[in-house]
């Protein structure tokens, strides 16, 4: 049997080598909601069912358990198209709340007014940092309100030095 | 009992045999020494050849950094779009100009999702995007995609010695695309450079 060998150098080859390495590895983004009534498992929902014609209050705590610092993007939806006619506010310490106000001992960040479906974006946050936020409402119509919490990715820059 | 003596005449037929016997044994000496000697004298001149030496070849390479960046810095905490540069120098450190290949590869989730972008750069590169002289420098092979396999990188063939070092920059950057899938996740990258020295030519002439 006669085996042609094609590819191979007709003439042995002699090499050198020589190889450098270093390590990268990727963020993680993420938000979560501090554990209370209607904070899903994952913590990344929490979910209430408003009432018609009352206004509402809710306090939550969100914390960026990225490990980049980044904005995070709270997200409010409704079951059904009601109008809302509140306000998300963002405070940087918690809320000392009694029964008929609420104070924030920091500073507050009204993050805008909003419709159902709206998302509003926090300022830039260090990793384990967070804001106490507070929602307010009236609804138009019985439904069921959604707040979500997203770590946004932030945009890519140059890392060659860092 | 009956004795021989060896000394004393034999008989005619013996002596004959004898003289037989002698005489052979004279021509198998003579016809040897013929043989052995060669029928004439023969006269033998030699001289060496100038000398020179051979030495073979040695094929090395030395991968430095440049730039002040170091080569084993580890990044972390990339977000999809970020980008980093490494500068390299690749030297011949061996005998003789060698044809140099490279290979670029990353282990883990994010070897698909990094980019690699080579280009050369006659002088020192300065930072930036535009870091050769205000230029990109001249692409070393197509970017794209480390993949898992690597990507191949064709240095051409370099010379030996410090004064004729190719001057690289690596342009790494985690592809925008990146699903959130590999979040939190590492990889190894590696620059390997290998130059190569194949024979079969024609040495004559140097």
């Amino acid at each position: 049997m006669v085996v042609v060998l094609t590819g191979l150098p007709a003439h042995g080859a002699w090499q050198g080598a020589a190889t450098t390495t270093s390590t990268v590895s990727s963020a993680r983004l993420s938000a979560e909601f501090a554990a209370r009534p209607g904070v899903s498992a994952d913590r990344a929902t929490w979910s209430t069912s408003t009432l018609a014609g009352v206004l509402s209050a809710e306090h939550l705590a969100v914390t960026n358990t990225s490990s980049v610092p980044t904005t995070l993007v709270l997200t409010l939806r409704s079951s059904s198209l009601v109008s809302l006619g509140g306000q998300l506010e963002a405070c940087s310490t918690a809320w000392t709340t009694t029964a008929v106000s609420a104070t924030c001992g920091g500073s507050v960040l009204p993050l805008t007014s909003a419709a159902a479906g709206q998302a509003w974006t926090t300022p830039a946050m260090a990793p384990g940092t967070g804001a106490h936020l507070r929602l307010r409402w009236t609804a138009t119509a019985v439904t069921t309100l959604t707040l979500s919490a997203a770590a946004a990715a932030p945009p890519g820059r140059d890392r060659t030095t860092s | 009992m009956t004795t021989t003596d060896l000394h004393a005449p034999a008989c005619p037929a013996a002596r004959a045999r004898r003289r037989r016997r002698l005489l052979t044994a004279l021509l198998a000496v003579g016809g040897t020494t013929l043989v052995g000697t060669g029928a004439l004298a023969s006269w033998n001149v030699s001289k060496d050849a100038a000398p020179s030496s051979v030495t073979a070849a040695t094929a090395a390479v030395e991968v430095l950094p440049a730039n002040g960046m170091p080569l084993t810095a580890s990044i972390a905490n990339l977000v999809p779009g970020d980008f980093f540069y490494r500068y390299v120098d690749v030297r011949n450190d061996g005998s003789t100009a060698a044809a140099f290949t490279g290979l670029v590869s990353a282990t883990g989730a994010l070897a698909p999702w990094l980019d690699v972008e080579v280009a050369s750069c006659p002088s020192a590169w300065s930072t930036g995007q535009l870091g050769c002289a205000g230029a990109a420098g001249t692409p070393v092979g197509a970017p794209g995609s480390i993949t898992a396999a690597g990507r191949a990188v064709d240095h051409g063939t370099i010379a030996p010695g410090a004064g004729a070092v190719q001057r690289l920059r690596y342009k790494f950057t985690f592809n925008g695309a990146a699903p959130s899938g590999v979040q939190a996740e590492s990889s190894t990258l590696s620059i390997r450079v290998t130059s190569t020295l194949v024979g079969g030519r024609d040495r004559t002439n140097g």
